[in-house]
């Protein structure tokens, strides 16, 4: 999975445009693909290799050298992780979501979060707990 | 969460080494629908406050990224952010009032959800906890009341006053701060304040009481047009202009100057433009003209600055100052996209002024241009007098205006006047190329 993922053919179907739902499909694919990999190398299961930093730097949007500075402090990759995911799907000017794309956005929210320091992931679940989401003619309303 | 709790905790790195990352400050400066603004703005907000106490209580080092983080949200020079930071509760001033002047009421629109105006309100509690009560006692009573204790519809006024109080004490002559941190802190300040301007140029909403009375009073006005710092008076003249330009869209009819008992918004509007026009019985859009034109000049008179690179050695080559160009040149265009509203004008847009204001506009953008030359700004803001001349003479009816042409031929003949003038101009600024 590893390989494929890490092949610039794969990086550039993630980052390709399209309809608002294969951008988000594609950025949430993206999105968990980034996490499991920092988790790997934090991990030491898999060597850092310049196709992984490659990977990373073009999914997040930061050269290698920047990757490479984050890598170094625990945390930073997840949580950054986690911005640009939310920046680039509810940043879009066109989101309207259906009920299966908010599902496929809440289920990897709640992924990518179970990865974040344990203080933050904590306080982030316990926000969590207070929303539901509704769908409404395809408009997203959160209730607390 | 961390930035609630206090300033004894630090930023995390893991959240402190991404937000100062340039990808993460663009995404905070990205526009978008309200609720994605609103949210973005005051994410960086709280960010800016909690780097800003970690950086003075020695938690986090102050390195390159950092400064940038600080400088593009607070839309100011890394260097004098770092003299800011060296005064107590400046950038947490400047911070809460970038955030709150100019889009509050934005906010107050009946279709802002109720969960955005929560947080929106919860930010300010957050931000103002850290703006410390004024203590000198030359200023006015209500800035010693911690703005954490100020109701909602106060807020924003008490904002103003608190910057208003903050510049008093930057101005020239005065101040008891050292000469670089008063340049800076002023510089901040002014910037701030050419923001919220800008922001209410944007909008239809009406501009608070305290601008004509506080904040761009004539005193202050007279102040910001002699300060000794080229940078501070630039963009002083620059709000001075946005504002000037604002208070012109709440006239009905033509006004006068030369009556000794103006009321705020005029002596505001004349103070800023000055004593050229006082005599003339003047429409709203010739008062929108003058001020264009009067900008433009100002600028070209302070062209120097935007040449003058970060060791003050003049560079002809190339702009230097973007910041200062950046501001000079959305100055430029809210006032040129302003003379396009024809409600403004009885009768609609005369004839080939449309035209006229597109060449105007592309005019700014060449005279701004990253990589132009002294030379290439000043011949294209040059190209904009006599076009803004055409503008002036073909506006309205209203005589005795300082031009060489006959009330009749201002009233009879001015569709032929702007189309002979119009096509008598050189066409594209690309000729300076």
């Amino acid at each position: 999975v590893f390989i494929a993922f890490t092949h610039p053919r794969i990086t550039r179907c993630i980052l390709e445009k399209g309809d608002i739902a294969a951008l988000v499909t594609r950025r949430c694919v993206g999105a968990l693909v980034v996490n499991k990999l920092v988790a790997d190398m934090n991990a030491h299961t898999l060597p850092v290799n310049n196709a992984e930093l490659a990977l990373l730097s073009t999914i997040l949007g930061i050269n290698s050298q920047d990757v490479t500075h984050w890598l170094n402090s625990p945390g930073t990759i997840h949580f950054a992780n986690i911005i640009f995911l939310m920046d680039d799907v509810y940043g879009n000017d066109s989101w309207s979501p259906t009920s299966d794309m908010l599902g496929v956005v809440r289920q990897t929210f709640n992924i990518l979060s179970q990865s974040l320091p344990a203080q933050l992931d904590a306080e982030m679940q316990l926000d969590l707990t207070d929303i539901e989401i509704q769908v409404s003619k395809g408009q997203c309303e959160f209730i607390t | 969460m961390c930035i609630e709790r206090g300033d004894s905790i630090p930023l995390p790195s893991y959240i402190f080494i991404p937000f100062t990352h340039p990808r993460v400050t663009r995404c905070i400066l990205e526009k978008g629908d309200i609720a994605a603004l609103v949210t973005r703005r005051c994410v960086g907000a709280l960010i800016v406050n909690k780097l800003a106490a970690d950086i003075k209580s020695g938690l986090v080092p102050v390195n390159d990224a950092e400064l940038a983080y600080l400088s593009a949200i607070l839309h100011s020079e890394s260097r004098d952010v770092r003299l800011c930071l060296t005064q107590p509760g400046i950038v947490e001033l400047v911070n809460v009032a970038s955030l709150v002047l100019g889009h509050v009421h934005s906010l107050k629109a009946s279709d802002v959800p109720l969960d955005l105006r929560e947080m929106f309100q919860q930010t300010l509690e957050i931000l103002s906890q850290a703006v410390p009560p004024q203590e000198n006692s030359n200023i006015h009573p209500d800035q010693t009341i911690s703005l954490s204790n100020i109701s909602d519809d106060k807020f924003e006024p008490a904002v103003a006053s608190r910057l208003h109080g903050f510049l008093k004490i930057c101005l020239s002559g005065t101040s008891p701060l050292a000469k670089e941190v008063r340049r800076s802190c002023l510089r901040m300040s002014l910037k701030t304040l050419w923001l919220s301007g800008n922001a209410y140029h944007r909008t239809s909403d009406p501009l608070p009481p305290y601008f004509p009375l506080m904040l761009a009073s004539p005193e202050m006005i007279h102040h910001f047009q002699t300060e000794q710092d080229p940078v501070a008076r630039l963009t002083g003249h620059c709000f001075g202009a946005l504002i000037s330009n604002k208070l012109v869209d709440t006239l009905k009819s033509p006004v006068s100057f030369s009556t000794y008992d103006l009321d705020a918004k005029l002596a505001c509007i004349s103070a800023i433009l000055g004593r050229s026009h006082h005599e003339d019985l003047l429409t709203p859009h010739h008062l929108r003209i003058i001020n264009f034109r009067k900008v433009v000049s100002l600028i070209l008179g302070e062209i120097d600055t935007l040449f003058t690179n970060s060791e003050g050695m003049p560079v002809d080559t190339v702009l230097q100052d973007m910041l200062l160009a950046d501001t000079a040149k959305l100055t430029l265009h809210s006032l040129a996209d302003h003379l396009r509203d024809s409600v403004f004008i009885p009768g609609g847009i005369p004839s080939g002024w449309s035209q006229l204001l597109l060449e105007i506009c592309s005019d700014i953008k060449y005279a701004f241009d990253l990589h132009r030359s002294k030379h290439e700004t000043v011949n294209a803001l040059d190209q904009l007098q006599p076009k803004l001349e055409i503008l002036l003479h073909t506006a309205g009816s209203t005589a005795h205006l300082s031009n060489n042409l006959a009330p009749t031929e201002i009233q009879s003949g001015r569709s032929l006047q702007a189309d002979l003038m119009f096509n008598s101009m050189p066409k594209s600024p690309s000729r300076l190329t």
